[in-house]
């Protein structure tokens, strides 16, 4: 049932993304299929249907006729003709090694995700038990998990009953087809995503460069060493993070079909974290700033207001979740202060220690460094070659990143520590909240003019026939 | 005259891409051996996770479950075995499975399973209540099985049990009791 939730998501990013590559529409088909899946589910609870197999299997199916509709008229076979083998002429031996090491590591972490079950803690005391309840039960709303009276904790400040369900639900639709574990949706998920990020990087990139990309976010230890657990963390990074280089690329070029699927990750990855949100003020304040400072010609294909709704309407799913659980009496304390406050004390433990979390390269190696030396180096190419909106239109990105961990540290901050203390939260926790960024930093470090120069040139020396290189500049 | 223009860039080729590798090869080894967290990733997590994986292929998911969770998946397993569907359970809270018991040697207990939710996972569709719930659920009023680690709560069944074990599943009912 999981290969009919991937052509539910392939054939809506067909259907939106005409532009994009096979590899990006194969790459994030499975969670956008899941995104779809769970939100009907939820509907379908709500209105007090039960999540069975029977209603499960014709929810697929309906959604896949609904989805082959849509694309009825892009599925005609000269629309498959126009596939074409890539031509070879850059293949080189750097490549090959380094599509080796990321087989090598992918081969590690979906054989570790596929043979043993669920052991992480939270996803044991959370979404893996959530789903799977939900799948004995025919409802999540209404588990026995969510009596008030069976788990009282539930009900306390930042309890798990308030997360967004997407996760959970995704895991109890594999379980309601009679799935031993829900291990297959992060392993797949995250497969996915390496496909996904290779032809998002193809778009800018050559092959080199793209595969040393993937290589740099595969070589992150506490990424991939979570990468094969069922917590949300590594899916969310995936989503999140392909978002917004969507969205740069939207900013760099104006092509209408980028611009749609940053807004169809961004509802996804809203949809699996309620902190998604702040990729979605980063989407919102890079829209708004480019309307205020044009980075591109006049000639846009879409203009500033039409981007700002795509990004309101990624708000959706948060809305619909916000709604659905204070009615169904799912809403547990709020974790937030909500109201405007000052503590200097309190910031500055958080300012030290999202530092020395990006700065010390335990966590996540030398992928935060790279990024602020290119930047650096961006910015001294761009004053050498007299080129500064090149500067700007490189570093943005960069901007992307900052203004990610602002909100990121601006959520900290606004956090209510009464379950656990800000270092606890620090340590543990904010750790797995920068993985979103490590996609990004690699993408834009070997994305910088100067990088990109460097790739192209090592193709062209290193290919089989130099002057057929098929890279877009 | 073709061919051999055809072999002398292959040659090139060949020589170029090598000398490439070898550059790329002497990067990464660098890389991976200058940064400890790299080198752990590449060395450390994938050969014990590999290893792991050749041992476990062919356990059944219960056992490979037992490797990673340990002892404490093992006593949920027996809580599981000893208990009706229907049953109402009282578990054991982080302390006491850490706790050291009064007589015997201390088990091997990591806390792993020590959460409620996290029990339930395996448990379900039994009920269970923890320590910290007595007297916030009306589930701690109908509690039909005591699950006993360390030794410990023993004394929450008002008969008295013929033998001391350090692991148990008591029935709160007498009737139900079945000494070894």
């Amino acid at each position: 049932m999981l290969i009919l939730v991937f052509i539910i998501g392939f054939m809506l990013l067909w259907r939106i993304g005409k532009g994009a590559s096979l590899l990006e529409r194969v790459g994030f088909a499975l969670p956008v299929g899941l995104g779809i899946i769970t939100v009907c589910m939820l509907l379908m609870d709500w209105m007090g249907i039960a999540l069975s197999r029977t209603n499960m299997t014709v929810l697929t199916i309906a959604l896949l006729l609904a989805a082959t509709a849509a694309n009825v008229r892009y599925l005609k076979l000269s629309n498959f003709r126009t596939f074409k083998l890539s031509n070879f002429s850059w293949f080189n031996l750097v490549w090959l090694l380094l599509l080796v090491g990321v087989i090598y590591l992918e081969y590690v972490n979906i054989s570790k995700c596929l043979i043993y079950p669920t052991y992480d803690r939270d996803s044991m005391a959370a979404f893996d038990t959530f789903g799977y309840v939900c799948s004995q039960e025919g409802t999540y709303l209404r588990m026995s998990l969510f009596e008030p009276d069976y788990i009282p904790s539930l009900q306390h400040a930042g309890s798990a009953m308030g997360y967004m369900p997407m996760l959970q639900l995704s895991y109890a639709y594999v379980y309601i087809f009679g799935a031993a574990t829900s291990k297959a949706v992060p392993a797949f998920i995250y497969l996915g995503f390496l496909f996904g990020l290779y032809g998002l990087c193809r778009r800018r990139l050559t092959h080199t460069a793209s595969m040393l990309v993937l290589m740099g976010v595969m070589l992150t230890p506490e990424m991939t060493s979570f990468a094969s657990h069922s917590m949300t963390n590594v899916m969310h990074a995936c989503v999140a993070s392909a978002a917004i280089i969507y969205l740069c690329l939207w900013l760099e070029r104006r092509e209408i079909h980028d611009l749609r699927l940053c807004a169809v990750l961004l509802a996804v990855n809203v949809w699996m974290r309620a902190e998604g949100i702040v990729f979605i003020g980063v989407a919102l304040l890079l829209v708004l700033s480019s309307r205020v400072r044009k980075f591109e010609s006049q000639s846009s294909i879409v203009n500033g207001q039409w981007a700002t709704l795509y990004c309101l309407l990624t708000l959706l799913p948060l809305v619909l979740w916000t709604v659905c659980s204070h009615a169904c009496g799912l809403s547990s304390e709020s974790a937030l202060i909500m109201h405007p406050f000052w503590d200097g004390e309190k910031m500055l433990t958080i300012l030290s220690g999202i530092w020395e979390l990006m700065s010390g390269g335990e966590f996540y190696g030398w992928t935060f460094h790279l990024a602020l030396i290119m930047f650096i180096v961006n910015l001294i190419y761009s004053k050498v070659k007299s080129s500064p909106y090149r500067g700007i239109r490189g570093g943005l990105l960069f901007c992307a990143i900052l203004l990610g961990l602002a909100g990121y540290i601006l959520v900290l901050y606004h956090v209510d520590y009464q379950w656990d203390t800000v270092q606890n939260v620090l340590a543990f926790s904010a750790k797995r909240f920068l993985f979103c960024f490590v996609p990004m930093a690699w993408y834009f470090s070997v994305s910088v003019l100067p990088m990109r120069k460097l790739a192209e040139w090592l193709e062209r020396t290193l290919g089989v026939r130099s002057e057929e290189l098929g890279v877009r500049s | 005259m073709g061919k051999a223009t055809n072999k002398i860039q292959l040659g090139k080729w060949i020589l170029r891409n090598v000398v490439a590798a070898i550059v790329g090869l002497a990067v990464f080894t660098a890389v991976v051996n200058f940064n400890r967290s790299y080198h752990w990733l590449w060395f450390t997590f994938t050969k014990t996770n590999l290893a792991d994986i050749k041992a476990d292929r062919h356990l059944s998911l219960e056992e490979r479950l037992a490797h990673r969770l340990g002892t404490d998946y093992d006593f949920v397993q027996m809580v599981k075995g000893m208990t009706p569907e229907n049953a109402v359970v009282y578990y054991p809270s982080r302390d006491d499975f850490l706790a050291t018991p009064s007589h015997g040697k201390k088990m091997p207990f990591r806390g792993t399973m020590s959460d409620k939710v996290a029990a339930i996972r395996v448990l379900y569709p039994r009920r269970v209540v923890t320590a910290e719930e007595m007297g916030l659920t009306p589930y701690a009023d109908k509690i039909t099985h005591i699950a006993i680690v360390n030794g410990l709560h023993r004394d929450m069944v008002d008969y008295p049990c013929d033998t001391m074990p350090i692991l148990d599943v008591l029935p709160m009912n007498a009737e139900d009791y079945v000494p070894y």
